[in-house]
């Protein structure tokens, strides 16, 4: 089977400090995976060797099975058939857009016809002879997407694409950038230190924390099943509740909770906020246990809130709900919850 | 978090080269092949000294006659030094803190004598101040039948002063720009008055930019050879071509004068370096800041527009003034023909050459240290600033040793020319093209090589264009000094081929000075108009217009 990028045991230091270490990982033709972990990770320099703008002291690199880093041989980036989308655009600023977007055509490939294509593709037809400056944040971003796209590279990167843009006009571009790439049927590696943005744009996440894949997997996978504590604490703000795990159930506040993976001893259970299930009244038969608490604070975001609770006993738990119910300050609420639940096993001591 | 703090990122203009390119190694070849050769003059005397220089050297060096020139060299050196600061310091004050009337006027003026060659500004003052001049004749009716002696010292001091001084003024006048008028306000708090603000805010933090324009000027009077002559004052450059004229024992003398010279011109410059490298330092740390309050002259005005009218009349209305008045007058018939059009060519092509040329050689070794300062390269880059120390004479010495006895082949040829201008000014040129190199984010570069260009390509097509305003003004900075240079195209000039500075330097050995003032007057308008995109640049630079993403 082929593979549109292959990773192996990629190191890379700087400066006898380790920025990536033992790095693996691969990419099915038309995949869209997002490099997703907080800054400093290494996911920024993993582009770059994949790029081929910076070289890995150890590890190979393939991309469409074709060796482009292997034992000392090094394929320059021009040679590579990548694109990169930066995360400032690098947009050429004495060029204009079209001049942008035509400068990775070979000039026996009439690079007229494809530059009209991409324009009309990224709806861009009026803003073919303005200079970068003269364009929007959001036009630049479709311009830097376009000239990626020119020369139909085998792979395209995206560095950050939506940070340098503002909320009102992220969603929006972001919905434009993810049509084109999908007409395109390209083969995308995106960049981001954003959750969200990392779950709804990848068929597959890569969490990377300290120059290496902690997990890989769907963005459902990650979220509801993160393979360790740091992977979890990043990408979900969920509760943990000490607990005594028991094979397939583990006993903790809300009594007996089904386990998503068997396991026993010592656990902290993790509960995602939308897990917990608020009620005005006690349901009726309850398969778990039903929690008095008192609602201590609430922040409202529109498309859903976050509520937080307090037990009698004074544990405190968060919980998101929908934007319709409204839970007032010192309101009384029971809570359950009735889904399988993860659970980490703690170090005894 | 498990942000690890071992990592770092490493991106930016200051990026380690990565050894991806291919562009690395050639260029790294032709950027020490371009040092080495701007390194030949240097080199070539230093090791022929080994061989020339015995005993007898000795005794020459200390024979009162070189112990004369050393002696007149060095007092009018430093003379310079201090009367170019003396008017530079009120004139750069003037432009920037007062409202006097006219600032800007006053200040392009002021900067208008680096467009007079000094050989040229000091013949006019000869034909204005000195005997039967034009000053004389118009005394002469008030019964002043003799002015001061203008040849020797005097005459040298004032003219290398006034065609000089803007070499001071435009360092004094950025350090006046950039002066947080917090500090003098917070003096003022403390109860200073005026006078002990000066000495004791104002004028310590001007002294390193005060003392980078010395230094300039210093570099500037150790190296001129036309006005000296004209003045004919003996310092190095005028024995050194005196004793190249003499048969015999006249080259190996001309050989030592010039490596005494080299000495002390080298160690001006390696302090210079110095004092402007930590000068760059200060100025990174100062942020925006609000410009400076100006200060009301009052009854104060007349008198600062009489100094300014008195500084330019002298510096840049005298020459062009006697030049006009001599424009009609009769030729003698044994006058060298003047054939305009040749000597326009000529000097534009010599000059627009050794720009060109410069400039494509220097490219590597200031890319190389924006993009890959390693060791090596930044040692290539420091090294290829020094024949910028080196007097003209010196390097048109060198080069016609060298090529005698070794490549006999370029001797009195225009490619020998070139490479002595091309040697002496390269590295004019070198600052601004780094400078305007390190403007261009190099993400523009990747995105570039990420598009498939090959690194030729990318250079070529993004980051040359984007440089290009900084490049050229290098290049204008250079074709002035080429159409100025008097020294080099006296000595490497092929037989019979004349500029307009050996053209003028020829009629003046000859006295028709009738011969000199439409060829004087090109001169000075052709440098005028090169001065233009040099300070276009410098305008750009300060907007801060770097293409910096």
């Amino acid at each position: 089977m082929t593979e549109a990028l292959r990773c192996e045991r990629l190191t890379k230091t700087y400066a006898s400090q380790i920025a990536i270490q033992d790095l693996s990982f691969a990419v099915s033709p038309g995949e869209w995976v997002t490099l997703l972990g907080p800054s400093g990770c290494g996911k920024t320099t993993t582009l770059r060797l994949i790029m081929g703008f910076e070289q890995p002291d150890r590890g190979r690199i393939f991309i469409d099975d074709e060796a482009v880093v292997d034992r000392g041989m090094q394929l320059p980036p021009e040679k590579r058939s990548v694109g990169m989308v930066f995360q400032e655009y690098a947009l050429f600023p004495h060029l204009t857009a079209q001049q942008n977007i035509a400068f990775g055509i070979p000039k026996h490939e009439q690079p007229e016809q494809r530059v009209y294509e991409l324009l009309e593709l990224m709806e861009l037809e009026d803003y073919a002879d303005r200079y970068p400056h003269e364009l929007s944040g959001g036009q630049q971003q479709r311009v830097a997407l376009a000239r990626a796209l020119a020369p139909a590279p085998r792979l395209i990167l995206l560095d950050e694409p939506f940070s340098n843009l503002d909320f009102a006009l992220r969603a929006h571009v972001r919905r434009d950038v993810l049509r084109i790439l999908k007409e395109a049927n390209a083969t995308c590696i995106f960049v981001t230190h954003d959750q969200q943005e990392a779950f709804s744009l990848s068929t597959r996440v890569a969490v990377m924390m300290a120059g290496h894949i902690a997990q890989m997997g769907t963005p459902s996978d990650v979220y509801l099943r993160p393979n360790s504590r740091q992977v979890a604490n990043f990408v979900t703000e969920a509760n943990y509740l000490p607990g005594e795990a028991t094979g397939y159930s583990v006993d903790c506040l809300f009594g007996r909770l089904p386990l998503v993976h068997p396991q026993k001893g010592p656990v902290d259970v993790m509960i995602h906020p939308e897990q917990v299930e608020l009620n005005p009244v006690i349901p009726d038969d309850s398969p778990t246990l039903v929690l008095p608490v008192v609602v201590s604070w609430n922040e409202y975001y529109g498309h859903d809130q976050r509520i937080g609770l307090r037990t009698a006993e004074g544990t405190e738990i968060v919980a998101r709900s929908d934007s319709i119910s409204t839970f007032p300050p010192q309101s009384v609420w029971h809570a359950r919850v009735t889904t399988p639940v993860l659970a980490f096993s703690r170090a005894v001591g | 978090m498990t942000d690890a703090p071992s990592v770092v990122r490493h991106w930016g203009n200051r990026i380690r080269f990565p050894r991806y390119s291919l562009l690395a190694t050639p260029l790294q070849w032709v950027a020490t092949l371009v040092v080495a050769v701007a390194m030949l003059p240097m080199a070539y005397l230093l090791w022929r000294a080994r061989e020339t220089i015995g005993s007898d050297h000795i005794d020459f060096l200390l024979t009162a006659n070189t112990l004369r020139i050393i002696g007149n060299s060095i007092l009018l050196t430093a003379a310079v030094a201090i009367s170019a600061s003396i008017i530079s310091i009120p004139l750069a004050w003037l432009t920037t803190h007062s409202d006097l009337p006219g600032r800007q006027i006053w200040l392009v003026l002021g900067l208008l004598p680096l467009a007079i060659p000094s050989y040229l500004g000091a013949v006019t003052l000869t034909l204005a101040l000195g005997p039967r001049g034009l000053l004389q004749g118009w005394l002469e009716p008030l019964g002043v039948s003799r002015l001061p002696e203008i040849y020797g010292f005097s005459g040298a001091w004032l003219s290398l002063t006034l065609f000089t001084f803007p070499y001071v003024l435009l360092p004094v006048r950025a350090a006046f720009l950039n002066m947080d008028p917090a500090m003098e306000e917070m003096a003022r708090s403390l109860g200073s008055n005026r006078w002990r603000i000066f000495w004791r805010i104002t004028f310590p933090l001007l002294r390193p930019s005060l003392a980078v324009g010395m230094l300039l000027t210093s570099l500037y009077t150790l190296s001129d050879f036309g006005a000296v002559s004209v003045m004919q004052f003996t310092t190095f450059t005028r024995a050194i071509y005196v004793q190249y004229g003499l048969p015999f024992f006249g080259r190996a003398s001309a050989a030592f004068l010039s490596l005494i010279l080299m000495a002390l011109a080298l160690s001006l410059f390696l302090l210079e370096r110095r004092i402007s490298s930590r000068l760059q330092h200060f100025r990174d740390i100062s942020g925006a800041r609000r410009p400076s309050k100006t200060v009301q002259l009052g009854r104060w005005k007349y008198a600062a527009l009489t100094f300014c009218t008195f500084i330019i009349s002298l510096s840049v209305l005298i020459p062009i003034v006697v030049l006009i008045s001599w424009l009609g007058r009769h030729k003698p018939a044994y006058a060298l023909p003047l054939d305009l059009p040749t000597l326009t060519q000529n000097t534009l092509g010599v000059a627009a050459l050794t720009a060109c040329l410069a400039a494509i050689a220097t490219l590597p070794v200031a890319y190389l240290v924006i993009r890959s300062p390693s060791q090596w390269n930044r040692v290539l880059y420091r090294l290829a600033f020094l024949p910028n120390a080196l007097p003209g004479i010196v390097i048109a010495l060198s080069l016609i040793f060298f090529s005698t006895r070794h490549l006999l082949s370029i001797y009195q040829t225009l490619p020998l020319l070139l490479l002595g201008y091309g040697i002496r000014f390269m590295p004019l040129s070198l600052g601004s093209t780094r400078n305007a190199l390190a403007s261009v984010n190099l993400r523009y570069e990747e995105a570039a090589r990420g598009l498939g260009a090959i690194p030729l390509r990318a250079l070529w097509r993004i980051t040359l264009p984007l440089a290009r305003s900084g490049i050229l003004a290098g290049m204008a900075l250079i074709f002035l000094n080429v159409v100025k240079e008097l020294p080099t195209t006296l000595l490497l000039s092929p037989t019979g081929f004349q500029t307009y500075a050996t053209y003028i330097w020829n009629s003046y050995d000859e006295a028709i000075f009738s011969q000199i003032a439409l060829p004087g007057l090109i001169l000075i308008a052709l440098c005028a108009l090169s001065l233009i995109p040099v300070f276009a640049w410098d305008r750009l630079l300060r907007k801060g217009n770097g293409h910096s993403l």
